[in-house]
Formats: C-alpha cells, structure tokens, sequence
C-alpha cells in the first residue's frame, strides 16, 4: 500500500509520551493474532491518546502486514475489523475515543466467509 | 387340523407423534415430519406447510432413516493405534474416552495456538452449521478454515458473484417460457430446493414452456427437456458466446434499455481495455450524444451511447458494448460447431427462440407493480464450469442472461436472495415499506454498489466489500486467498500448500487437521495426493456420523450425532437455498426426532467444549456475538460456555423478537412469510450494475500477478480478462490415440455428496438403475470397440484409474462417458458403499496446468481409454 495519508495518520493526536499515559492491555482475536504473533501485549502511550493513535502505533509497530488486514487505502478500518474498549464495540465515531488509563482493547478480525464447492 | 397360535398382543403405543424437523440429505434442507412411536422412527415425511419442498421429500430424504439407525455407525470415541496412514491401511481403532480425547485434542491446540495458530486448518462440508465452524476457526485465529470439495466446480459462484453479486441462481418458473440449463439440472431434483423447483419445474412444462438442456450426458433433465443438446465437454462458453453473437449482431434482440441503465454496456473504454475515467473525480466515464460530451456514469445522462467510438481527451474510446459486439463476432455459428459439436444450424434457432421468447421491451402488471417481463433464461452448474477456464465459462453464460435484460425480472434469470424481507428499493411503491413482518425479521440486507458502479454482493461476501477486493496483500493462509480474489472456494490451492508450502512462501506447516462430514480422500482430486497431504499433518482429529475414507487417517475419532438427532439453529441459508420460488422467506429448526446413538454428541458442541478446554472460550464468545448479530440483550458472556440450543435461542430471539423463541421453533417448526412481488423480482429497482465488461477483473490481474512476481510464485493470470472467451481445456485435443473420449461426470437426484452411497435403501435403488453404477457409452463408440452392457471396463486417465460395468446408450454424446459422482467408496466404516461404483475423481489429476487460476476450478472433463478386463 502507497504511503498515503490516511484516516488513522491524519487524525492521529500530536502529544508527547509520558510515563502517566494510559497503558492499554491490547488483545487480538482472530487471524491477527498470528499477524502480530502473539495473542495479547502491553502498550503505553502518551497522556491524551486516542483509539486512533493505539492503532497508529500498531501500524508502526507492525508494519504493511498488519495495516492491509486492517485499513484500506483510505485508511478506513475494514467492515470485517471490530475494535471492543473495555468490552464495548466502537464504530468509526469511536476511533477519537480517549484510551482509558488503564484499559483493555480488543482487535477482532472477522474472517473471509468463505462458501461454496 | 391347523394349530392356532396365539398372535402375541402388539403393546399400545405410548408414544406416537410427528415431530418437525429439517432434512440433511442435501444442501436445501427441506422441512420434515418424524413419525415417532415409542421412541422408534418409524416413517419420514415431507412438511406439507414448509415452503423449501410443500410436502415434497426425495429418495435421499425418505432414506435417512436407513442411515440413522445404521449398525455400522461409531457411537464412542475411537484413538488410532496404528502409526501407518494410507488408502485402505486399517487405523486399528481402539476406544478412548471422551474427556481423554478432549484433553489430547485440547493440549494440541493450546500448543499450535501459543506458537501459530495458522498451523490447524479446519473444514466442514457441514452446511448447517456452518456459521459455527467459521466462528470457531475465527476465535482460535487460524485463515486455513476452508478446503472444501470441487462439489459446484468452484467457478460457479465467482461468475455468479461477479455478474449478480450472490452465491446461487435460479429462474423464475412460474413465469418463464424459455428455460436453457446448460450443465445441470435444476428443477429436476438437483440443485437449490429441489422439490419445490421440480414441482414448478413440471408445472412450467405443462404449460407450454420449453426446456432446452445443454450436456455431454442425456441426465434426468436431458431425458425430460423439450430438447436435449449434446455438446463436447469444456466448450459451453463457445456455446454461449455463438448465442450471444446471434443476438447481438445478428437478429437485434436485446435490451438496449436494460444494458444502459442496468449493465456497463455503456461505459467507456479505452485502448488499454480500461475505462476512461472523469479526471475529477475518477468514474467511468459514458458518452452523452444531446452533449457530444463524455460524462461519468452516474451524471445522470438519459441515454448514453450503447454503440460505437468516441475521442476523449484525445483519446480513442469504445463503449463497452461495442467491444462486447465485435469480441463476439469471431463466434459465429460455424465455428462454434467446429469446437462444439452442436450443428450451426441448432444455434441459430435457439439463438432465435431464446431471444423471441424473452419478449423483449415487454412488461407485465404483478401486485399493482408494472415490471419487466422477459420470460427466457440460462442456468449452468458444474458440468459448464468445472473446467480450466471454467470462470469464462460462467461469464460467458450470465451474458447470455444480460443482454436479453432478464435479471430478476419477471420469468427471467434470478440469484438467490439479492435482496431479503422488507427491503424496498429506491424508487419502489412506498407502500412497499413498513410491511407487517419487516418488525419480526431483523435481518434485512440488499446489495450495494461500488464507486464504478458494480453491483456489490450481499452477506456473506459483504463481510469483504469490495468483492472483488481493489488491492492485492501478500497471503498468508494455505489457499492463498488474496491470489485468488475473485475464487470463493480455493481447496485446491490448500492441497498444493500443505504438499508445499514453501513453493507458495507459505512461513509455517500444518500442523493438525480436523474435520467433519467433508470427506477429502473422495470429493478431491488424485485419491494418492489427498492421502500424502494427509499423512503430511502430524496430528488428525476426525468428527463425524461415520467412519469414512478420511476419518481411516485420524488420530483421534469422535462421533457425530445423526441429522435427525441433531439440533442446528436455522441450518437454511439465504444464499444457498430458499429459492424464489418457493413463494415465501421461511426459516426452520433442525431438532432432535430419536434419541442419540451411544456417546455421539452434537459435533459443534464438542467444538465449544474444545474452546474451552483449550482456553479460548472467550474470543469464541466474542467473535460469536459479532458473526451472529447478537443483539445487546441477547450477547453471550464472554466466561460462559454455552450449548448450541442456549446460543441459538439467543439467536432466534435477536433475529425474530421475543416472541419467537427457539421453544417457539420447536413447536411450529418453521416461521414463514409470503414474498413480495419487489421481492421477487427486485430488477428494476437494484442500484448496482450488473457488468458485461469485466474490466475491474483485468485490473485485478495485474495486481495478483505483480504481489505474486514479488513473491516468487509462478502465477498464471491470462484467465483474468475483461471479456469472456472460449479457451480449450488441456485434454481438449487426445494427446494420444488411446486415451479417444472424454470422461465427465453427473449427477444422480437419489445421491448427494459422497454421503448417501453408504445407505442401504439408495444403494439398493442403485443397483438397480440402469445407469448409476455404470460407465454410459454411446452406442456407436460401444460398438466399436466391442463393448456390450454389462461388460467390466477400466477407465484410465494421466490421473489414475477407475472401474465400472458398461452401460451401452444414445444418452451419451458420441466421444464422452459418463460417470455420476459420490462412489467407488473403500472405507472398512462404510461396508454398504464399499466397492459400489467407480470413482470419477480417481481420474482427475491435482494439477496447476488443470486449474482455473481465477475460481481455483479443476478440470473435470479428462481424456480416458476404456480397457474391457475380467472380472
């Protein structure tokens, strides 16, 4: 994917890290979790942050692999990724939801239902 | 004098009801009562009230009670002892008990899962629960969830999800006066509900509508058509496109209206096959001649050219029509005798007779609603598209179907279930909205459309949207899916992966396999390279109702409960069957009619169980509320494990309301709603274009090919054009004088799957039958090799072998035999099937050069020689 600006970049909150910033359990469901290569991680960021900068840190954490199974090329999320904070499904509204200090956010990645012979 | 002996007094029956249920002899899943006395079921029968067969129930269906109370059936958890794996090596089975063989199934998971849960690849054939394999493969994070058989030929569904955005496809026979099949046999006990498609099917005929089947083997629909077209297998595109040419070019019968409102037919293209485009913002751009000006598609221009060339920006350009036209002229009736064998002159009529009886620019007044009416249709199946470019094939035949303008319209082509119970399309009658039911079903859908205007599928592809995909990703999953984006089922890939995995970059090996009810050693190609992929993955676990031929590999067995023991929340889905036809939307529980066998258990719950013990009970919750829809009040709890009638009565309730609980199902048995007519025929209001120009397949061509050139993997995606075409499949021309005819196969209306050949009653109707059992040859071919009826032949292509007892018949075309599908079975745990019929798939070589690249379809049409031996 061309290293276009994308919805996740352009919203991304300009902050700096801070020891006091929320640390965000991060739980990956589904193929994902072999994407990342692991089920579950610790992440902290700075004080302010938003779903959307977890999920900008992500991609630069992870790279290509992980942001086409999560994004188009808009930077849209894809239809079939669910993002849960503390158990509640977030919509596209949510992606400016600030992370909690201490919270848990799971990635849910809906596989391709495949079907037929 | 006579003795008298005293006739001992029958018990009065304790228990004596009919209880409903849903058939599982097929994929329709018809509604059935279970006559139950004191326990015992004694009698199936069709539900008179359930729209998916009105009462109606086939051989397969009556015969299920044969296969539940089967003796041969595994009613405990078997543990192999035998280390050796191969076809016919006896597993040497011993019992284990079920929470040991969980605890050993649950430590291999935990273990594939910390370390790569892409290691396990899991697959079912089981279609009533398949929202629930899919769940549990998505909650333990493995891509390798699929690795079906070659049962629909893989290419059918691309070419119908390209062309009508859904998965399966009918006509409209209540209204339709014109029926062309060409390779299958729908509405005559084959293919999507086929009670209810064979009644209206023989209704359709009494009134006078002609059935045209197009096929190499005189089948049941063959013998019933008004006429039966025997063509050489592996040539239906140059068929359709011969029709296509007659229509277009010859006898100006098609819908110039429907093709510029409803099709791209209009669309411009460029010489580098792509649309020209507004430089603003980047639509495809049509010609408004009231202008003289190109405009993008979707500005509203009353009547854009459907012919000829514009200069755009400088640039040449044609409609899409026009290319359409002159592609299809090199098909002339001529040559598509020459590759196809049907006589020039055959094509010209039906050409002409499809085209008159599609009265085109007619409408017709249903339910106050004026619509289109255009009473002429095609359908194809496997026998058109199980082939080497058997996408081609599919698309060649949907334009058969587009030009005529009949999609979804009155007694034209529909696919299943575009849109669902209360969707009102734009422009529709506003009373159309509101209507009782739409408050009781909370699932409506209908299908989008994409930024050049495509029709866009509806669930469940629209989990991917776009469908196609617009990029291409680097693979990761053993059927390199994101290779074949257009491919809905892509199980010969998963074969070569797991033999290879490095030669597809694939970073991990297989690691465990499980399965149920989908029997990979018969239902793929070369039985030997099946085999080796199996005994590649270290560790096999094997659920089902019976020990078939790939169950003989596991490692660990467990036993599945009957269908007719079974409860399976709503086994129907919408885009595989509730046809149309049927008149209504309708939805049925699957529930337990006798007492399960032994220690079966309901294969799904085992698999919740297995979360559990393999710690990940929690993401199947989740991913469960996501899949299912769960409404809020009807969400799992993410510690809780719960059965499958708790989950799918949590189900109903969120789908149905309250007041249609699961206890609710149980007694009614089904919940039904009489269709609309917008529901019926949606055409004119379906935003979404259908493409006779598939110039987003081309692009999509480039893109795989350069992920698969950075990759490394050898790739071949000629197949990925903007028009279809005919091209010969590999054993076309004989490469040898021996190997003289082509072997297809077909299919029997009492058989389905590789399931029913174990059950007596079927088995015994096959023997029966003059043809099931046997290898058909034509006549004259018999008689020139000196074959006579009855005589034992062995039937050899490059792939392998098979043999069969001769059937001597003018149901043949001249260079083919005919070989149904679903026997030569050879498992010790199916001793009814065991050696009953030849094998066809024995015959097909697992083979990239015989592979679809775009559908994953294997060629299914091989060259073979017939060798008479002694018995």
């Amino acid at each position: 994917m061309p290293d276009q600006a994308s919805t996740v970049t352009r919203r991304r909150t300009p902050h700096r890290r801070t020891a006091a910033g929320p640390r965000t359990r991060v739980v990956y469901i589904g193929p994902l979790r072999a994407t990342v290569g692991k089920g579950e991680e610790t992440t902290a960021l700075p004080t302010g942050a938003t779903v959307t900068d977890l999920l900008a840190h992500l991609i630069e954490t992870y790279g290509a692999p992980f942001r086409d199974r999560v994004m188009d090329r808009e930077g849209q999320l894809l239809p079939n990724i669910h993002l849960f904070l503390d158990g509640e499904e977030l919509g596209e509204q949510g992606l400016d939801t600030p992370l909690p200090q201490r919270g848990e956010m799971s990635l849910l990645m809906m596989l391709h239902p495949m079907e037929g012979g | 004098m006579a003795k008298t002996v005293p006739v001992p007094e029958r018990p009065a029956a304790i228990e004596d009801v009919w209880v409903p249920s849903v058939c599982d002899g097929c994929r329709s899943f018809c509604g059935i009562k279970a006559h139950r006395v004191n326990g015992v079921v004694v009698k199936l029968e069709g539900d008179a009230g359930n729209p998916a067969n009105l009462g109606r129930m086939c051989a397969k269906g009556q015969a299920a009670l044969m296969s539940a109370y089967d003796p041969s059936r595994p009613a405990v958890p078997l543990k192999r002892t035998n280390p050796q794996k191969g076809i016919g090596v006896d597993p040497k089975w011993v019992e284990i008990s079920w929470d040991k063989a969980l605890d050993t199934v649950a430590q291999r998971l935990r273990k594939i899962r910390e370390e790569d849960s892409r290691k396990l690849l899991i697959h079912s054939f089981d279609r009533s629960v398949a929202k629930f394999v899919r769940t549990w493969a998505n909650a333990f994070g493995t891509p390798n969830h699929h690795w079906g058989g070659y049962y629909c030929g893989n290419a059918l569904h691309p070419s119908t999800y390209l062309t009508v955005a859904t998965h399966q496809q009918e006509i409209d026979l209540d209204y339709c006066n014109y029926c062309v099949l060409i390779g299958n046999q729908m509405g005559f006990m084959a293919g999507v509900n086929p009670n209810s498609l064979s009644i209206k099917m023989a209704e359709a005929r009494m009134r006078g509508m002609k059935v045209v089947v197009v096929d190499p083997v005189g089948t049941n629909a063959s013998m019933k058509a008004s006429e039966w077209v025997p063509i050489r297998p592996g040539t239906d595109a140059a068929f359709a496109l011969a029709l296509v040419n007659q229509l277009i070019n010859e006898l100006n019968l098609y819908d110039a209206p429907f093709l510029r409102a409803r099709t791209n037919a209009a669309f411009l293209v460029g010489p580098d096959g792509y649309y020209g485009r507004d430089k603003a913002s980047g639509k495809p751009l049509v010609w408004d001649p009231q202008a003289g000006a190109a405009r993008p598609y979707d500005a509203g221009v009353a009547q854009p050219a459907l012919e000829g060339e514009f200069v755009v920006d400088g640039v040449p350009c044609h409609t899409a029509f026009q290319l359409l036209k002159e592609h299809v002229r090199a098909y002339t009736p001529e040559r598509a005798a020459q590759i196809t064998t049907v006589p020039a002159e055959t094509i010209r009529r039906i050409a002409q007779e499809y085209g008159t009886a599609a009265c085109i620019g007619a409408n017709i007044t249903i339910e106050g609603m004026e619509l289109p009416y255009r009473p002429a249709a095609a359908v194809f199946f496997r026998g058109a598209v199980a082939h080497k470019h058997g996408t081609h094939h599919g698309l060649a035949i949907q334009l058969l179907n587009m030009v005529v303008g009949n999609m979804f319209v009155v007694g034209g082509y529909r696919a299943l279930n575009i849109v669902g119970p209360g969707w009102t399309g734009a422009g529709a009658r506003e009373d159309y909205s509101g209507v009782s039911y739409f408050a009781a079903v909370k699932i409506p859908w209908g299908p989008g459309a994409s930024a050049d205007g495509y029709i866009m599928p509806i669930p469940p592809l629209g989990e991917r949207q776009p469908y196609p995909p617009e990029e291409v990703h680097a693979p990761d999953d053993l059927g390199l899916l994101a290779l074949y984006p257009v491919a809905t089922n892509i199980s010969p890939q998963v074969q070569l992966s797991i033999l290879d995995p490095h030669k597809f970059t694939i970073p991990y090996e297989t690691e465990m396999l499980i399965h149920c009810r989908a029997n990979h050693m018969t239902t793929k190609a070369t039985p030997e390279l099946s085999a080796e992929a199996l005994r590649r993955i270290p560790f096999q676990v094997s659920l089902g109702p019976e020990l078939d031929e790939t169950a003989e590999f596991a490692d660990i067995f467990l036993p599945d409960r009957h269908a007719l023991e079974r409860l399976d929340p709503f086994p129907q889905s919408t885009n595989s069957n509730m046809a149309a036809a049927t008149g209504f939307w309708y939805w049925t529980l699957r529930q337990p009619v006798k007492e399960a066998l032994g220690q079966t258990r309901h294969w799904i719950e085992v698999l919740f169980e297995l979360a559990e013990r393999a710690g990940f009970l929690g993401d199947l919750n989740q991913v469960l509320n996501v899949a299912l829809h769960l409404s809020p009040e009807h969400r799992l709890d993410l510690k809780q494990r719960y059965s499958l009638e708790q989950v799918g009565d949590r189900l109903a309730q969120t789908q149905f309301g309250p007041g249609h609980s699961l206890a609710w199902f149980k007694k009614e048995g089904y919940l039904k709603f009489k269709r609309r007519a917008i529901e019926a025929y949606p055409g004119p209001y379906i935003q979404g274009r259908h493409p006779v120009y598939f110039e987003h397949l081309k692009r999509l061509g480039e893109k795989v090919k350069a992920v698969a050139d950075e990759l490394e993997i050898p790739w071949d995606v000629s197949d990925y054009q903007p028009l279809p075409e005919w091209k010969p499949c590999p054993d076309y021309e004989a490469s040898s004088p021996d190997y003289d005819l082509l072997a297809v196969n077909y299919k029997s209306p009492f058989h389905s799957l590789s399931v029913t050949a174990q059950n007596p009653w079927l088995n015994e109707l096959s023997q029966h039958h003059a043809y099931v059992y046997k290898v058909m040859v034509n006549r004259d071919t018999a008689h020139r090799k000196g074959l006579k009826d009855g005589d034992l032949v062995e039937v050899e292509s490059a792939g392998g072998k098979t043999r069969a007892r001769v059937k001597v018949t003018e149901c043949i075309h001249p260079e083919v035999v005919g070989l149904a599908g679903g026997f030569g079975n050879w498992a010790r745990g199916r001793p009814v099937a065991q050696g009953q019929g030849p094998h066809f798939n024995s015959l097909i070589p697992l083979d990239t050069k015989r592979m679809d690249y775009v559908s994953t379809a294997v060629d299914a049409c091989i060259r073979v020689k017939l060798t008479k031996v002694t018995p």
